[in-house]
Formats: structure tokens, C-alpha cells, sequence
């Protein structure tokens, strides 16, 4: 290699390299190594204490409780989400509807806002007095089934779901109208004249050929929800009621930064790097279907 | 396709059902932002009885929207312009060049992709406070910036990777320099995908939370949706709702209008983006 | 500037980042428990009551001149309820009476967060006011990690402008809470004081000739009476159930005697696991099971709950004497009138106890310049800089007689808040046992149960294993830290 192109190299891999390193890499090991101490992150005592903190996480409920919450919203939101941005994707390019666009752009529009706009507007939305849930099943005479949407163990996990997927369909939904755009209609034509149902086609057409586009997707997604959970949670419930939203992020944060505890909550920290490695290994897996050429 | 005309109604109707929950709540935001607070508890779902502008009046002079407003900008520009071109820089060269060095380092973006953002919070928290960059604009725009490069690298490489290596070997011969190459033949090329992550990054950045809420603590230095979750939870705003909500149109309409103005370079964009991988 | 409530705010703070620490707002332990904690620390407390007051407490306002070689004082103060207006005067006072002085004050209603780093820096302000409760729960880290500064001799010294000790200038008794590590230190230094009860409104009380319920059954009776009008009897501050306390321990106390308040403060094996615990826990339970809970309460943050409070969806609610200063933009019932009543008892006669609690001021142990830091501090208690303080923040300050200086700044229910005292009501302070780091959040473990009880999730059997549970944790953390 010339030393002109070895400099080249170095000059432009440099300076993001260096950035990354400072400001990803290092506190990522920095949090691997604190998980195994005890501080309180403002005093000089650091105190290293092994796998104290892991221990502590083991008896300590409202680790489980979290990371219950978490699969929760990993396993609903995906397949909420992807379910419907794959039905909007099929019914927007099979039948050819004039106002086609016009659902597009609409339901696209969630994915622009911020996420603490989404979460403050939905408080609204799910508000017990005013909201327009509640105010809905008041107009149509379905008093009974008003909640305290957010305040209740038994509804707030699904009322949280619903903000998420209602964000991000619209996302997947344009990649994969894409995707199936890029299918040869040819092969629709053939199926249709030896007669197969437009679910046959979609099972035997338009499923097998989106797939690989659906399997990048879903691993980004899952790493998503995991992040993004942290804004909903913080914002909507702040992990109440009794811990009932309490996700592994949030209670992190609270541990580091409320309660002082800072080893304490990189070790859980380091239990949620593990679920991530764990998921993107999973999905790698989970749809590692042949993937079908055209 | 021969669907007969009829069969299309359910579908829709259930695309327009859909519409109506998007749309509904953004245009309750709205008409919700120009009602007194007394009209808002009379009845949430009334329109207002006139478009009154207090509300906005009200965000601007006592909850600080402007100045909110100001840093969201020069945080997003400033973290904009330092991730794309150190990104650019370092997808082009993994991209063109094979070596084991730069394979490594693909890889290592490549892995940094699937780090939790809320994992490294508090050792960067400790790492800014060192620096002296903790409760300052410009330390969170070298933490958006960083944050951002895995990603950023690969849409890049992604994008690069589709353009024909004739046009730097023409220009090789025609005797321009690497550098040369690099700024006047590929970014021009690029420009499509470098708008792409522009748009992504630009996104990312104006929504972002979690590091905003962590990082900075003066009033003063608070991005947009700091502001707006400041004003959700502080006292006074908490029984105005009018200026709360006039604050979440405010923070709604840079988003929208971007996206109307460039809502088919983003769809496009994202496809490439999104199918590269 | 609207007085926005400091205590909601924190609490409400605290709470969204998912917590709500160790020890919640205000301390409150009895003084008897602390006496029982070790014998060692009565030893040391004489010892240091015994050492020679601090030279540079000097009575005249010039007096300080050339007693401080270090001139330079930094004050963080925290920004809520009470403004910083005050703050401002004093510290233009300060200058003036000690010349030379150069005071930087900071104030921010994160003013902890603001502190952190500095305190990471190893270079902390001088003086820090903040409630104990603030949300960055660096107040709270500072206690646990014993890294704030003995006050003893602050107290023992001479006033400045009174010829008694700066002890005997401070609200009766209080002093005996501020000494969180049971070595008979003072370590806190108080500076406001809060009541917090339940409150009514009186004008529909009157007009509809309803009144004000003494016992815990005469309250519950008025839940059917609440019903028939369309109203419920009780809301509480939904998210932030934490408020709950100025219900719980005064009706503990009432029933079961101040002993056993001490027994919980130190998180004793069965001191909740208790009959009379157990009833007072079972009004909650009859609230939920009667459905005498305003609806959607659950899922309101503490404004909007207080709110439809005013609004009249509710007879009672528990709050602080902040209250009315907090609510005065919101809107609510025509006619409505602030009632404030100690928690009722189980039975007519028994001790009535309303909660009451302190903020403080601190001296970090790393402060640079803690002579001048003291002094100012001891500053705070003069007289006339005790009314420019009720007059500018409109809180009752720490001293005896606070609540007549503040009588004319301070809406009427704060003052009638703290006039139920001289009714025969006692005051009740309620501060757990400080504990080394852990990461059991006691008052979340023994309040968040109570959205779980409302929501008809957890029995008081539950809930009552569940703080047990807490408790046992806690006393593991002690018992590993030898304390």
C-alpha cells in the first residue's frame, strides 16, 4: 500500500474512530467494569465488591418485574406493529386505491414526532376524567369498561404498547410497500390465473419474498424498543403504578441517578446489554428462513 | 388486478378508521392549544370558542419555548454537521479499501449499533463532568454526534457501496487527489443517501431525550423536548394545559413541515437505508 | 411567581425518575428512639457539647470583619416553593454586614443536579439548601454517605442577636431530628417548616351541614354521604401515593402509641406486622374495597388529583400547608374555602398527631471555607432576617414563634395548618434510620402498595409481608455495616 493511501485511510477514519472511542466505547467498558463496584458516584469511595451487585439483582423483585415488563413490550410491539405495517403494506400496493398516497403520508406522520410528544399527548389521550378513551366508551354507553388506563397493574403494560405501535407503523410500513413493489407482478398474475386466494398469494408470494427485508428490520426494531421504551415509561408512568410499568431501563436510572447507586445500576446495566446480544442472536435465528429468490 | 369495485370498501374503511387515530389526536393537540383552561375543562372535546394566541404567547414569554427552540436548533446542526462529515469520511474508506484494519472496523461500528443508549448514561455522565462538558450545549453535540456514527457509517457504506469505482478511477487518471476525489466526484454522488441520514440523524437528534434530560441541567441550555417534558411536570404549567399544548405544536411543526416539504426524499431514503442492510 | 409547591414537586420529580428515596420528605422520628440507638453516642455528644463554642460566632455585624481570612462563600440554593427572593436580599445583607465577604449564590429548581458534579469535582459549594427529598436523590446520598458536616457547635454557640445559645432560638424540639446518625451530632440545619394533614372544604362542609369527622368511622360514614352527592370521600395524589404518609403515621401513632412509630423508623422485625398497623392500613383497603376513591385517582399526577379536589370530586385529600399557595391558579368548586383537620382516630379521645416536617441546610465536608459557611448559616436565624424570610418566601421559618413572624405573609390555611397545635394536637416527625447504600427505596416499599390496593391487586396482607420483607433487607444492610 502506498503511504499516501495509508494516510488517506487514516485521515478519514480517524476522527470518528477517536469520537466513538471517547464518547461510545469508553463509558460502555467504564459501565462494564463499575458494575462490579459499590458507589455512590459523588464520594471517593469506590469500593470494589466482585459480583455483590449481581447477587443484589437476583433478590431484588423489582429486577424481575422489570425485565418481565421488558419482554413484554419486546414480544407485543414487533408483532403489533410489523402485523399491521405488513396488512397496510399488502392492502396499499394489491389494491390499487386512487387516495393510496394520501394513507401513506397520513400514516407516516407519527414516525416525525418526537417520542416525549407521543408520550405526553397519549397521557392525554388516555387520561381518566377527559381523555378520548374514556370519553368514547362514556359516548357509546360502555361505562363499565373505562380505566384508569395508566394507573392500573392490569392495563397500563397494553396501554404503553399501543403509543409504540401506533408510532412506528408507518415506519415499516413504507419499507415494506417497497419491498413488495419490487416483487414482479408477473408472479401475482400467474398465481391469480391458476386461481390461488389473495391470502394464498400473500402466504406463497409476497411473505416469503419481504422476509429478509422484515428480519433487518426486526433486529433494528427490537434494539428500538428497547431504547425508546425508556422515553415512554419516564414520561407516561414513570414505572408505576407499585413498579406495575417498571422497566429495566427506568429502574436503572433510578437507581444510578435517584438512589445513588451507581455500580448497582450498571449491573443491571450489564443485564440489559445481555438481553440485547441475547435478542439480536434470537431474531438472527428466529427468521432464518430460506430466503427465496426472484 | 380484477378485484371487483365493491370488495375495496372494508379496506377502506378500515384505512380511513386508521387515518382518524392518527390524525385525530394531532388535530386535538391543536384545537386544544388555543382554549383557556377553564373551556379545556368545561369540555376537552369542544373547539374552542375563539382562536385565541395566549397560549402561544404564554410559551413563549413564561415557559422560554424560544430559547428551548434556539438550542434544539444548535445542538442539531452542530451535531449534524460533525457526524456526517467524520462518517462520510470513514464509510468511504471502508467502503473502497480492503484491509484487515478496516474490515475490524466495520465490524466494531457493526457491533456498537446494538449497544443500549440508556447503558452508558451514567459513565458518561462521570466522563463529561471530567471534561467539564457536563450542563453544556456543546458536550451533547459531540455525544449526539458520537452516538450516531455506527449508524450513520452503516447507512453510509450502504449507499456508497452502490456507486461505480469508474468514476474515481477516470478521475484518478485525470490527476485529482484523493481528497479531491473524495469532496468533488463522490459527495455530489452520495448526495441522496448523505440527505437520507441527514434526515435520520436530524430526527434522532431534534427528538432526542434521555441524554438531553441526563446531561443538561440549566434552564437556559434546554433542548425542545426537555422543555416540553419540563413543562408537563412542573407545577404551574400542570394547571395550564393550554400552554402546554400550544408547546407540543410548537415542538410538532419543524418535524411536519420537514417531512412535508422532503416526504419523498424520506420514504425513498428510507427504503435504500432500510434495505441495504 | 407562583409558589410552586417544593414538596409536590419534589416528590412528583422524585417519582418520575422512579423513585422516591430512603427517607421521603421530612424526617420524623421521635426523639426517644434516637436515644435508644446507642449509648456510645451520648458519650460523644457530651463531648462535644463540652468543647468550647467556635470563636468565630461574634454578635456584631462588623464583628465578622477581619475574622474570616477566607472571604469567599459559595450558597446553593434550591428553587421551589419559597422562591429565591429571599435569598437574594440576605446574601446583599451578608455582604454588607461582613465586609470584605464575596458571596456566589446559585439557585435552580435542580439545584442538586447542579451541585452533583461539583460534588464529583471534590470542589462542593459551602452552603447547600435543599429538601431532603429533592429528585436527583443527591441530598439523600450526601446523609448516607456521611459526607456533610458536623453542626453541633453551630447550635451550641451564641446567637447573634440574642444572648442564648442558637439551640435555644429553634422551634422546641426539633433540633433532636436533625441528628441522623445516632451519634447525638447535629447535622442538619433547619430552616422551614411544613405541616401536613388533610383538608376539606369548608363551605360545602357548612352549607351542607356535614361535620368534620373525628373518628376513622365517622369519616367512612361520610363516604355513602359523599356517594349520594355524586362526590367521592377520598383522592390522594394518584402517582406520588407517598403523600398517603401524613395519613398513615399519624393514625399509627394515635392508635398505637409513638413507641411504635420508633419501632418502624428502625425497621423492626414485626413493627408492621402489627394488629393495630394492620387496621390503619385496612381504612385504605375499606376506601378501595367501598369504592370511596375518587375515580381515575390512580393515574393523576399529584395537580391534576388536587385539582379535581377543588373541582369537588372528592370531600378529603392529603396534603402539605403548601397547598394553597401551590393551587392558586387552578380552577375550582364556586365558594370553595381551604379546611385544614388533623387525620381522625379510632376512637374519640385518643391523641390526635398531624405530620410535620423540616427543610435544612447543609455544610458539605468538603467545604472550602466552612468557618464563614457557619456563620452564615447562623445568619439565617437573626431575628429580622427571620421575617424578611416569611416576608419574601412566605414559609414559616424554624424558630420559635415562626408561625406569628409569618402570621401576616402566609395565606390563612398554612397558618390555621399550624395553629391545630395549640388544639391539643401533637406534632409528628417521621425520619427512618438512615442506611448505607442499598437499593431498597423503603418509603416506595411501603407506599407504592397502595395503588396496588386501590386497584384491588394486593390485600393488606400483602402489603404488609411486602414492607416486612423491606425492613429485613434493610436491617441486613445494617447489620453488615455494624451499625
Amino acid at each position: 500500500m502506498k503511504s499516501g493511501e495509508r494516510s488517506f485511510i487514516w485521515v478519514c477514519t480517524l476522527p470518528a474512530l477517536l469520537l466513538a472511542a471517547v464518547f461510545v466505547f469508553y463509558p460502555f467498558a467504564q459501565a462494564l467494569l463499575m458494575s462490579f463496584y459499590s458507589w455512590s458516584g459523588i464520594s471517593d469511595e469506590k469500593v470494589f465488591i466482585g459480583l455483590d451487585n449481581f447477587r443484589t439483582m437476583l433478590g431484588d423483585e423489582i429486577v424481575w418485574k422489570a425485565l418481565k415488563n421488558n419482554l413484554f413490550l419486546l414480544l407485543t410491539v414487533p408483532v403489533l406493529t410489523m402485523g399491521l405495517a405488513v396488512l397496510f403494506s399488502v392492502l396499499l400496493t394489491r389494491k390499487k386505491l386512487k387516495e393510496r398516497n394520501f394513507y401513506r403520508t397520513v400514516f407516516f406522520f407519527p414516525n416525525v414526532l418526537a417520542l416525549v410528544v407521543i408520550s405526553i399527548l397519549w397521557s392525554f389521550i388516555y387520561h381518566p376524567t377527559f381523555g378520548i378513551v374514556n370519553s368514547l366508551l362514556n359516548a357509546v354507553g360502555l361505562e363499565q369498561w373505562t380505566h384508569a388506563w395508566l394507573g392500573e397493574q392490569g392495563t397500563v403494560m397494553w396501554a404503553l404498547v399501543f403509543p409504540m405501535v401506533w408510532q412506528a407503523v408507518g415506519y415499516y410500513m413504507i419499507i415494506y410497500i417497497a419491498a413488495i413493489e419490487g416483487i414482479p407482478t408477473d408472479l401475482y398474475e400467474v398465481a391469480h390465473l391458476e386461481g390461488a386466494s389473495e391470502w394464498q398469494q400473500f402466504r406463497l408470494i409476497t411473505l416469503p419474498l419481504i422476509w429478509t427485508v422484515m428480519r433487518v428490520t426486526l433486529i433494528l426494531f427490537l434494539i428500538n424498543v428497547f431504547n425508546q421504551s425508556f422515553t415512554y415509561v419516564n414520561v407516561m408512568t414513570a414505572g408505576g403504578p407499585d413498579n406495575g410499568s417498571q422497566i429495566l431501563m427506568t429502574y436503572m436510572y433510578g437507581q444510578g441517578f435517584a438512589n445513588g447507586n451507581f455500580g448497582y445500576a450498571m449491573a443491571i446495566g450489564v443485564l440489559m446489554l445481555g438481553i440485547t446480544i441475547a435478542l439480536s442472536l434470537l431474531s438472527e435465528l428466529l427468521t432464518k428462513r430460506e430466503t427465496i429468490q426472484y | 388486478m380484477k378485484t371487483k369495485a365493491w370488495s375495496n370498501w372494508p379496506v377502506r374503511i378500515l384505512l380511513l378508521i386508521y387515518s382518524v387515530i392518527v390524525i385525530y389526536p394531532l388535530f386535538w393537540t391543536v384545537t386544544t392549544s388555543f382554549k383557556t383552561t377553564n373551556e379545556f375543562y368545561d369540555n376537552p372535546w369542544s373547539l374552542p370558542t375563539s382562536f385565541s394566541i395566549a397560549n402561544y404567547v404564554n410559551a413563549f414569554e413564561k415557559a422560554n419555548i424560544g430559547s428551548y427552540f434556539f438550542n434544539s436548533i444548535v445542538v442539531t446542526i452542530g451535531a449534524l454537521a460533525i457526524c456526517i462529515t467524520i462518517s462520510f469520511m470513514a464509510a468511504y474508506v471502508i467502503t473502497r479499501y480492503d484491509t484487515r484494519w478496516l474490515r475490524g472496523l466495520r465490524k466494531l461500528y457493526m457491533l456498537a449499533l446494538f449497544f443500549p443508549i440508556a447503558f452508558k448514561i451514567v459513565p458518561l455522565f462521570m466522563l463529561l463532568n471530567q471534561l467539564h462538558l457536563l450542563d453544556n450545549r456543546f458536550g451533547l453535540i459531540l455525544v449526539y454526534a458520537a452516538t450516531s456514527i455506527p449508524f450513520t457509517v452503516f447507512l453510509m457504506i450502504g449507499f456508497l457501496s452502490t456507486i461505480s469505482k469508474d468514476y474515481e478511477e477516470a478521475a484518478m487518471i485525470d490527476g485529482c487527489s484523493r481528497y479531491g476525489i473524495l469532496f468533488r466526484i463522490i459527495l455530489p454522488m452520495a448526495q441522496s443517501g448523505l440527505i437520507t441520514v441527514v434526515i435520520f440523524n436530524f430526527m434522532s437528534y431534534w427528538n432526542e431525550y434521555i441524554m438531553a434530560l441526563s446531561f443538561i441541567t440549566t434552564e437556559g441550555k434546554r433542548t425542545l423536548t426537555l422543555g416540553i417534558a419540563y413543562l408537563m411536570e412542573v407545577q404551574r404549567y400542570a394547571t395550564d394545559w393550554g400552554a402546554l399544548f400550544a408547546a407540543l405544536v410548537i415542538v410538532m411543526v419543524p418535524t411536519l413541515l420537514l417531512y412535508s416539504l422532503l416526504q419523498r426524499k424520506i420514504t425513498s431514503g428510507l427504503n435504500m437505508g432500510g434495505l441495504k442492510g | 411567581m407562583v409558589r410552586k409547591a417544593r414538596l409536590p414537586y419534589d416528590v412528583e420529580e422524585r417519582h418520575k425518575e422512579g423513585k422516591v428515596g430512603v427517607t421521603m420528605k421530612h424526617p420524623l422520628v421521635k426523639w426517644s428512639s434516637r436515644l435508644g440507638l446507642t449509648v456510645l453516642a451520648v458519650g460523644l455528644a457530651a463531648g462535644c457539647g463540652s468543647k468550647a463554642p467556635e470563636q468565630n460566632g461574634s454578635t456584631g455585624a462588623a464583628a465578622g470583619d477581619g475574622k474570616f481570612t477566607n472571604k469567599q462563600l459559595k450558597v446553593a440554593v434550591f428553587e421551589g416553593g419559597y422562591g429565591k427572593a429571599y435569598w437574594e436580599e440576605v446574601v446583599k445583607k451578608f455582604e454588607a454586614d461582613y465586609p470584605g465577604v464575596k458571596v456566589e449564590m446559585t439557585s435552580n429548581p435542580k439545584i442538586m443536579d447542579v451541585v452533583k458534579p461539583q460534588l464529583v469535582a471534590g470542589n462542593p459549594p459551602d452552603v447547600i439548601y435543599a429538601p431532603e427529598s429533592e429528585p436527583s436523590g443527591t441530598v439523600r446520598s450526601l446523609i448516607s454517605d456521611k459526607a456533610i458536616m458536623d453542626l453541633t457547635d453551630v447550635f451550641e454557640s451564641k446567637a447573634l442577636d440574642k444572648d442564648v445559645p442558637l439551640k435555644d432560638v429553634i422551634t422546641d424540639g426539633l433540633l433532636e431530628y436533625t441528628k441522623p446518625y445516632g451519634d447525638g451530632k447535629i447535622y442538619y440545619a433547619p430552616l422551614y417548616v411544613t405541616t401536613q394533614g388533610m383538608w376539606y372544604n369548608k363551605t360545602l362542609f357548612e352549607q351542607k351541614g356535614w361535620k368534620v369527622p373525628e373518628t376513622w368511622d365517622e369519616f367512612l360514614a361520610l363516604g355513602e354521604t359523599a356517594k349520594k352527592e355524586g362526590r367521592s370521600l377520598y383522592a390522594y395524589q394518584g402517582t406520588s401515593p407517598g403523600y398517603n404518609e401524613s395519613i398513615l403515621w399519624p393514625a399509627i401513632a394515635s392508635v398505637s402509641g409513638m413507641e411504635q412509630i420508633d419501632k418502624i423508623t428502625n425497621y423492626e422485625e414485626g413493627s408492621f406486622k402489627n394488629e393495630n398497623v394492620r387496621k390503619v392500613l385496612n381504612i385504605f383497603e375499606q376506601i378501595s374495597q367501598k369504592g370511596y376513591l375518587m375515580p381515575g385517582t390512580v393515574a393523576l399526577n399529584h395537580t391534576q388529583a388536587q385539582t379535581e379536589f377543588l373541582k369537588g370530586k372528592a370531600l378529603f385529600i392529603t396534603n402539605g400547608n403548601w397547598f394553597e399557595g401551590e393551587m392558586k391558579d387552578a380552577p375550582r368548586e364556586e365558594g370553595f374555602q381551604y379546611g385544614f383537620m388533623a387525620p381522625p382516630v379510632f376512637a374519640k379521645g385518643e391523641q390526635k398527631y398531624t405530620m410535620t416536617g423540616f427543610e435544612s441546610m447543609y455544610i458539605p465536608k468538603k467545604s472550602k471555607n466552612p468557618d464563614l459557611a457557619k456563620e452564615f448559616i447562623k445568619y439565617m436565624y437573626k431575628e429580622d432576617n427571620v421575617k424578611l424570610n416569611s416576608e419574601k418566601s412566605t414559609g414559616i421559618v424554624a424558630v420559635k414563634n415562626g408561625a406569628e413572624y409569618a402570621k401576616e405573609f402566609v395565606p390563612k390555611s398554612v397558618y390555621d395548618s399550624v395553629k391545630i397545635f395549640d388544639q391539643g394536637v401533637k406534632p409528628l416527625n417521621f425520619q427512618w434510620k438512615v442506611t448505607p447504600k442499598t437499593e431498597v427505596k423503603i418509603q416506595e416499599e411501603v407506599f407504592q402498595p397502595i395503588s396496588s390496593v386501590m386497584n384491588k391487586n394486593m390485600t393488606v396482607d400483602q402489603w404488609v409481608e411486602r414492607v416486612e420483607k423491606a425492613f429485613g433487607k434493610l436491617r441486613d444492610v445494617l447489620a453488615k455495616s455494624g451499625q
